[in-house]
C-alpha cells in the first residue's frame, strides 16, 4: 500500500477525455482540484487499461459548457454556487503529451518504453509519484548525476552524463539565467561519472578557483577548489591570476609559429577583416611556412610591406590593412615569439593523465579576439592530435583516446551561419565525435548559431530566453516543439531550465540543483552513492508496492 | 432502510405510473410541498408537487359563509359540518420505488393500489433518495413539474438531511448539466438554493 507521503499522488486529478498520439490528449480535472495547483511542464501519469503513460503537461485550459456564460454569470459571490458551477458549467483541462510508458509494475526495474499508443477514453490522471519520475530518469547513483528537480516535487531528476557528452550538447538562455552554473555543474557530472576528459574555455573565470554569485554576492567554489586532484587550471593571464588570488597550474604561451592561417580566418569578423584580406595568410603560409606570422609582423616599412606581398603574389594594399589588424595580436603577452616551453604538449599530458583543464582567460576574456583567437587555435590542434591519436589507435584496433568534451562560452561567435563551415567548433560538431571529441556550447544567442550545427546539438538545455528566434532556434528540430514552446517561454528568470535531447528520455523542466554552500559543495564531492547511501524512501516503497502486489512472507 | 411507519397521513385515490393522488385523512393537513412520501407496502415514493383542498361532493359547490364571522376560525366552529364536506388532496410525482429494501430512483413498474396508505418518509429514506440525482432528472422531464417546485422540493430535502451543502451542491451541477443552454433559466433556480 502506499505510504501516508504518497498519498496526494494517488488522488485522481483528472481523466482523459480527448486527445490524439500526435497532438497529445485532453485531460479533464476533476473539479475538487484546482487549476491553479497544477503548473506547466509538471509531470503526471496516465492510468491507461494496459500501459501507464507518464506526460508533460503541455498547456492549461479554463472551458465552459455553455458559451452563454459569460453573458450571464451566475452569482459567484455566493460559496454554493461557485461549488456549483466548478465542473460542471465549467471545466478547467490539461494539454499533456505521454512520452513514456512505464513498466506495468510498480517498483519493477525494466525500462521504460516510447509511448506508441494512447491511454483509453476516460483513463485516470495522477500527479507523477517519485517513483515514477525514478523509473523514468533514474536514481541518483554511480551511473546517474543529479542535476534538479521538477518543478513541484523534491525528487531528484538524473542525467547521464555519458549520455550527455555521447554528442555535442548545449546549454541556452539569456544573460544571468544560470547557464554557468548549470553547465559547472553538468561538468562536475562529468568529471564523476565519465572517463571523458574536458576543457573549458572560462572566458570570465568563473570554473576554476571560484566563481561568482551575483544572487548572493560573493564567491562560489570552482572546479579546482572542489575536485583538485581532477582538475587543473591554465591560465593566460598570471598577472589577473595572482591579483584574484587564483591558484593556477600552467602559464600559457602561444608561438608566433603556432598561429595559422585558419585562426586569423576565424577572427575575420572581430578583426573586421576583408575577404581578400583574410586569405592571404594561406598563401603567406605555402611559401614562407610556419614563419609566416612573424615574418609579416616583423616586416617593416612601406617599401619592405611592397616587396614582400609581390614576393608572394598578394595585394599589397590587403597585406598592410592585414599586417595592422595582427599588431594587435602581438600585443598579447601570451603571445610569445619564442616561448619556453610549448603549452599545447603540456595541455595534452593532462588531458592524458585524466585531468580536467579549465583554461582562464583572466582580463583577455573580456578581448572577443583573444577568446577566438585562442579557443580556435587551441581546439584546432587538440582535433588535430585526437584524430592522429584515433586513427592510430584504430589501426590497432584500439578504443582510442580519452573522450574530450570542450566547453566554449559564447558559443555564436564560432558556430555563426557564416563561419561554422569553417572553424573547427563547426567541424567538430559535424562530425559528431568522430574523433572521440564532442562539444559543450554556452550561449544566449542561440538563434545567432547556424541551424545545420544546432542540429547536431543533441542534449539541450534552455534556461529563459526572451526572444523568439532563440526559442526557436533552441527547439528546432525537436519533435515537440509546440508544445515545449509553451513551456520553455514561461520559465522562471532564475535557476529553472527545459531540459531535452538525446540524453534525458522526455523533455523536463527542472528547478537546477542548487550549488553555493557548503553543504551543496558536500553532496557533489561526497554523493549519498559514494557514501554508500542509506536506504533511500523510495527504494522502500518500491518494494513496499511489490509487497502488497505478491503479499510477504 | 428502516421499516418502523408511523401512522399513515393519507390514501391514494388515484394513481397512474408517474403520478398518485392522495386524499388526507386529516383536513388541511397535507405533506409540505415538495416532501418525499411513499405509498403502499411495496412503496411506491414520490414527490408532493401539488396541494388541493376542496368539496367532498362535486355536485354540492362551494358557498361563502363568512359574512356573519370576525375570524376565518370562526366561519368552521360555527360550521363544524364543513370538516366532513372538505377534504385536502396532494398530488405526488413517483420518484422510486422500493427493491430488496433499496430505493431505487426512477418510475415503479406498478403504480400503488387504490387506497394504498401513504406515510411520510423517514429521515433515512430522504438520505437514499438525495445520495443520487436521478430524481431531479425525472422532475425535470416531468410537464407538471414548475421549477418553482423543483427548488422547493430542493430545498425541503437539504433541510432535512445532514450534509445540506454536499446534497445542494450535487443538485446543481445536475441541473447546470441538465440546463446547458438555458442559462437565465438556471441561474433563476441557483438564486433561489442558495438561500
Ligand atoms: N543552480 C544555482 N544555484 C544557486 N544559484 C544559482 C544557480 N543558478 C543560478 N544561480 C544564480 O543566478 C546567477 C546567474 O547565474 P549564471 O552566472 O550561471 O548566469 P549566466 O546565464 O551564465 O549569465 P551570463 O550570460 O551573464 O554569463 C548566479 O550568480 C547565481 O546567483
Ligand atoms: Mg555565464
Amino acid at each position: 500500500m502506499p505510504n501516508q507521503s504518497d498519498q496526494t499522488q494517488h488522488e485522481t486529478i483528472g481523466r482523459v477525455v480527448d486527445g490524439s498520439l500526435t497532438r497529445g490528449m485532453e485531460i479533464k480535472l476533476e473539479s475538487s482540484i484546482s487549476i491553479e495547483d497544477i503548473n506547466n511542464g509538471t509531470y503526471v501519469v496516465i492510468q491507461g487499461k494496459h500501459n501507464r503513460f507518464v506526460a508533460m503537461v503541455t498547456d492549461l485550459t479554463l472551458g465552459t459548457s455553455d458559451q452563454n456564460l459569460k453573458f450571464n454569470l451566475p452569482d459567484m459571490s455566493d460559496p454554493l454556487i461557485r461549488e456549483i458551477v466548478k465542473g460542471s458549467l465549467t471545466y478547467n483541462s490539461l494539454s499533456v503529451r505521454p512520452g513514456k510508458v512505464l513498466p506495468a509494475v510498480r517498483g519493477d526495474h525494466s525500462d521504460t518504453t516510447e509511448a506508441r499508443t494512447i491511454p483509453e477514453f476516460f483513463s485516470p490522471v495522477f500527479r507523477a509519484s517519485q517513483n515514477d519520475m525514478e523509473s523514468i530518469f533514474g536514481k541518483e547513483d554511480e551511473n546517474n548525476f543529479f542535476i534538479g528537480h521538477p518543478l513541484d516535487m523534491d525528487t531528484k531528476i538524473c542525467v547521464d552524463p555519458r549520455q550527455l557528452i555521447k554528442r555535442s550538447c548545449g546549454v541556452f538562455g539569456r544573460s544571468g539565467t544560470g547557464k554557468t552554473f548549470l553547465a559547472r555543474l553538468l561538468m562536475i557530472g562529468v568529471l564523476q561519472h565519465t572517463e571523458a576528459v574536458s576543457l573549458i574555455f572560462d572566458m570570465h573565470n568563473e570554473y576554476g578557483e571560484s566563481g561568482q554569485d551575483n544572487d548572493r554576492g560573493g564567491a562560489v567554489s570552482g572546479l579546482k577548489t572542489l575536485f583538485p586532484g581532477q582538475v587543473s587550471i591554465f591560465t593566460l593571464d598570471e598577472n589577473s591570476s595572482k591579483l584574484r588570488k587564483a591558484r593556477y597550474d600552467e602559464v600559457v604561451r602561444i608561438g608566433y609559429s603556432d598561429i595559422e592561417p585558419e585562426d586569423i580566418e576565424s577572427l575575420t569578423q572581430t578583426l573586421n577583416l576583408s575577404d581578400v584580406a583574410a586569405s592571404i595568410p594561406f598563401t603567406l603560409k605555402t611559401t614562407l611556412g610556419d614563419n609566416w606570422f612573424k615574418q609579416l609582423v616583423e616586416t617593416d616599412g612601406q617599401e619592405a610591406l611592397n616587396k614582400l606581398a609581390s614576393e608572394v603574389q598578394v595585394q599589397p594594399q590587403a597585406m598592410r590593412a592585414l599586417r595592422n589588424r595582427l599588431l594587435r595580436l602581438t600585443r598579447f603577452d601570451f603571445l610569445d615569439e619564442n616561448p619556453q616551453y610549448n603549452s599545447l604538449n603540456r595541455l595534452l599530458d593532462k588531458l592524458k593523465d585524466g585531468m580536467h583543464v579549465v583554461l582562464e582567460f583572466g582580463r583577455h576574456g573580456n578581448d572577443l579576439t583573444a577568446y577566438i583567437l585562442v579557443a580556435n587555435l587551441l581546439t584546432r590542434r587538440l582535433h588535430n592530435k585526437y584524430r592522429e591519436l584515433t586513427e592510430e589507435s584504430d589501426a590497432e584496433r584500439g578504443t582510442g583516446p580519452k573522450p574530450l568534451v570542450i566547453c566554449i562560452e559564447e558559443a555564436h561567435r564560432f558556430l555563426a551561419p557564416g563561419i561554422a563551415s569553417q572553424t573547427i567548433f563547426g567541424q567538430i560538431a559535424r562530425e559528431d565525435r568522430k574523433f572521440n571529441i564532442t562539444l559543450m556550447v554556452i550561449d544566449q544567442r542561440p538563434s545567432g548559431i547556424d541551424s545545420e550545427i544546432m542540429s547536431q546539438i543533441a542534449t539541450r538545455i534552455s534556461c529563459l530566453l526572451n526572444d523568439e528566434r532563440d526559442v526557436d532556434a533552441v527547439l528546432s528540430g525537436s519533435p515537440n516543439s509546440r508544445e515545449l514552446k509553451s513551456v520553455l517561454s514561461r520559465l522562471n528568470a532564475k535557476q529553472e531550465a527545459l531540459f531535452f535531447g538525446d540524453a534525458i528520455p522526455m523533455p523536463i523542466l527542472i528547478r537546477t540543483r542548487p550549488y553555493g554552500d557548503n553543504e551543496h559543495y558536500q553532496d557533489l564531492t561526497s554523493p549519498s552513492w559514494k557514501t554508500g547511501g542509506q536506504n533511500t524512501d523510495s527504494d522502500k516503497d518500491s518494494r513496499r508496492d511489490l509487497d502488497a502486489l505478491f503479499g510477504n512472507s | 432502510m428502516s421499516n418502523q411507519l408511523g401512522r399513515p397521513i393519507a390514501e391514494v385515490i388515484e394513481a397512474n405510473i408517474e403520478t398518485f393522488k392522495a386524499q388526507c385523512y386529516e383536513l388541511y393537513k397535507p405533506p409540505p410541498l415538495g416532501s418525499l412520501v411513499k405509498a403502499g407496502n411495496m412503496p411506491v415514493y414520490g414527490i408532493v408537487t401539488d396541494i388541493i383542498t376542496e368539496g367532498l361532493d362535486p355536485s354540492r359547490p362551494i358557498v361563502a359563509r363568512g359574512f356573519s364571522a370576525t375570524t376565518e376560525e370562526e366561519i368552521y366552529t360555527q360550521n363544524p359540518q364543513l370538516m366532513e364536506l372538505l377534504c385536502t388532496k396532494f398530488r405526488a410525482i413517483a420518484v422510486g420505488y422500493s427493491h430488496d429494501n433499496l430505493l431505487i430512483q426512477g418510475y415503479p413498474y406498478e403504480p400503488p393500489k387504490i387506497h394504498a396508505f401513504v406515510h411520510e418518509c423517514l429521515p433515512n429514506e430522504l438520505s437514499d433518495l438525495s445520495s443520487s440525482s436521478d430524481f431531479i432528472h425525472l422532475l425535470l422531464q416531468h410537464p407538471e413539474v414548475k421549477d418553482e417546485i423543483l427548488t422547493a422540493t430542493l430545498i425541503s430535502i437539504s433541510r432535512q438531511i445532514t450534509d445540506r451543502e454536499k446534497f445542494l451542491v450535487r443538485a446543481g451541477k445536475t441541473l447546470a448539466i441538465e440546463l446547458t443552454g438555458q442559462m437565465s433559466r438556471l441561474n433563476a433556480i441557483l438564486r433561489k438554493l442558495k438561500q
